[in-house]
């Protein structure tokens, strides 16, 4: 019997789950490990957000082992062809948080929280492919960023980093 | 989801700490990553503590010369003018480009580098300018270091200071066009203590007989492009892959490897190549050769590989040759998961009657993938020959791509002909369609 455990979302929403899928936090890792998760674990993560990066461990889990076997044999170099559907799963995950920025930021926030490398890792990424090729204008429009500079300023960083700003 | 109409902004990009940030602007190029300061105030400063630092230059030199050629037709056409052209277009994007390099690391505030890329055509007389570079990359803890020099005809390579050569930090190192003697690679070997690959590409003078590279923590060797008869004694305990990739004319002496399983190869004469690893053999998981499709390559097959997961076959060939030799090879691996073949044709496109191979059932092969597929009888036969007798065969991938030029400075995979070479080549591999057992994916790229 797999070892379950309830994770509470700070809109008192309750989630079961197994300790494997949510070992892979460190931070809830480190809790079992303490002793500290008796009873329901109380996460400052809302429940959207929480069933997100359940949905992430979950998937996760499967290729965590398959890693880490490949790795004791050594490396192997990712194969397209056999990590068609992870990618496929990746590239649906992605398009949902492209179209909901809540959703997405406050993922980078609790995947900075309860500690998964891999998941924010993931999601740096995958902001970072939205910024690429971009100019300034528009990555501010994309993420509400208020320039506050005054056009002096502004002027004068673009000149000074001028190798930057030639299309 | 635009600003329009957006009366309460949600700032979510704003509440991430700066450590995120930083991650996500490390993962842009060094241009991109300069121009997020113009953002905001808060971010003015953020790009300058990236740990990666990659200065790819977008434009490469030969593209230069490519340009010069199609805008200048009225140019004669001769080697001097062009080279003059070309001289005085490197000297300014040169001067540019360490420009570039000098002012990005002047600006850098964070306490580490991680990882410093130089690629630009630089030589012995930017020594003082490349080491500089190096020096500062040492004090903030580089760990991968590449430096791709590429110095043009004529001029003298640039040479790894001797000085720098025990670099406590350092996890990997490539060095392409750049001179290092076998006094320079050993003490490296000998000297860095975290250092687990190891690369050393085209690099001129030598004037060294023999180097010995003898460690208890290289994981990976790679040896690429160096022809002038130097003896490599490699005998290191950790060594998970060695790629050498050359004409052959170098002696490699192997021995204590007992961990190898990752090994690539060419040369004109295989078997020489291959004779050093002879012992070692038995417990390689992936193998590639790249050769020449001739007599004396492939006259006597490989030995039994029984831990052979994956191999890859890389073969130049001409028209009316037979690529059935290569099967000898497959068989030789009763465990195999995965065969690749990348291929090219060489000289006239010869076309005869496809040929029937013997039958001989490949038990375990899943994925076949053919890169450079062109669709003649030479590589069809081939083709047909594995889905007939690869009774376990999940997925047939076919890239008609040619696999020499891709990403090198003679990509020309974009030009008319060649375009028109593959449209022929998907039709061509259409055929193979039909021949798939039910079961079998089989996908074009």
């Amino acid at each position: 019997m797999a070892i379950m455990y309830a994770l509470k979302s700070s809109d008192n929403e309750i989630f079961e789950v197994e300790q494997k899928v949510i070992e892979q936090s460190e931070t809830i890792k480190k809790m079992i490990e303490d002793g500290a998760a008796t009873g329901e674990i109380p996460l400052q993560v809302s429940s959207k957000t929480l069933a997100k990066v359940l949905e992430w461990c979950k998937q996760r889990q499967h290729k965590t082992v398959e890693n880490e076997n490949d790795d004791n044999k050594g490396k192997r170099k990712k194969e397209r062809d056999e990590d068609d559907d992870i990618k496929e799963w990746e590239n649906k995950f992605s398009d949902e948080l492209k179209a909901d920025k809540d959703v997405l930021f406050d993922l980078l926030l609790a995947s900075n929280y309860l500690d998964l490398p891999a998941l924010l890792s993931f999601l740096c990424q995958l902001v970072a492919d939205m910024v690429a090729g971009k100019m300034p204008e528009e990555i501010r429009r994309m993420f509400n960023i208020e320039n506050d500079f005054t056009p002096e300023e502004e002027k004068a960083i673009t000149a000074e980093h001028g190798w930057a700003f030639q299309p | 989801m635009d600003a329009m109409g957006d009366d309460v902004v949600n700032d979510w990009i704003n509440q991430l700490p700066d450590e995120i940030l930083v991650d996500i602007i490390n993962r842009l190029s060094v241009v991109e990553a300069a121009r997020t300061s113009v953002l905001s105030t808060r971010w003015k400063y953020l790009w300058t503590f990236i740990t990666s630092l990659d200065f790819h230059s977008p434009r490469g030199m030969w593209k230069v010369l490519n340009k010069l050629d199609e805008n200048e037709q009225s140019i004669k056409w001769t080697w001097g003018a062009v080279y003059r052209r070309y001289d005085r277009e490197i000297l300014v994007k040169r001067a540019k480009y360490i420009c570039w390099v000098n002012k990005v690391l002047e600006l850098h505030r964070g306490s580490s580098i991680d990882e410093l890329k130089v690629s630009y055509e630089l030589y012995d007389s930017h020594e003082r300018i490349i080491t500089s570079w190096i020096r500062a990359a040492i004090s903030k803890g580089v760990q991968k270091l590449e430096l791709n020099l590429r110095a043009a005809w004529g001029n003298r390579q640039y040479t790894f200071p001797k000085e720098l050569s025990s670099i406590s930090s350092l996890k990997s190192l490539s060095l392409s066009g750049v001179n290092v003697t076998s006094e320079i690679i050993e003490s490296l070997v000998y000297n860095c203590p975290l250092l687990e690959r190891l690369c050393v590409a085209n690099s001129r003078p030598w004037l060294c007989l023999k180097v010995v590279i003898s460690s208890i923590r290289l994981k990976h060797l790679v040896i690429e492009g160096c022809f002038s008869n130097e003896e490599f004694e490699i005998s290191t305990p950790s060594l998970l892959s060695f790629k050498y990739h050359g004409t052959g004319h170098i002696k490699l002496n192997v021995q204590n490897v007992p961990q190898l399983v990752d090994l690539y190869i060419s040369g004109y004469n295989l078997s020489n190549m291959i004779r050093p690893f002879i012992n070692y053999l038995t417990q390689l998981e992936t193998l590639e050769l790249h050769f020449y499709l001739c007599e004396d390559n492939t006259r006597s097959p490989l030995c039994e590989l029984p831990k052979l997961r994956y191999l890859t076959l890389s073969v130049s060939a001409p028209g009316a040759g037979n690529l059935f030799v290569l099967t000898h090879m497959i068989r030789a691996c009763p465990f195999l998961l995965k065969f690749t073949l990348k291929f090219q044709l060489v000289g006239p496109r010869t076309e005869r009657a496809i040929k029937q191979f013997p039958k001989c059932a490949h038990e375990h092969l899943k994925v076949v993938e053919f890169i450079g597929f062109v669709g003649h009888s030479i590589d069809l036969e081939l083709a047909f020959y594995l889905l007939k007798n690869s009774i376990s065969l999940e997925k047939m991938i076919i890239d008609l791509t040619s696999p020499f030029s891709r990403g090198n400075y003679w990509d020309f995979e974009d030009c008319e002909e060649k375009k028109e070479e593959k449209k022929a080549a998907r039709m061509r591999a259409r055929k193979l369609k039909e021949k798939a057992p039910k079961g079998v994916k089989l996908v074009i790229y």
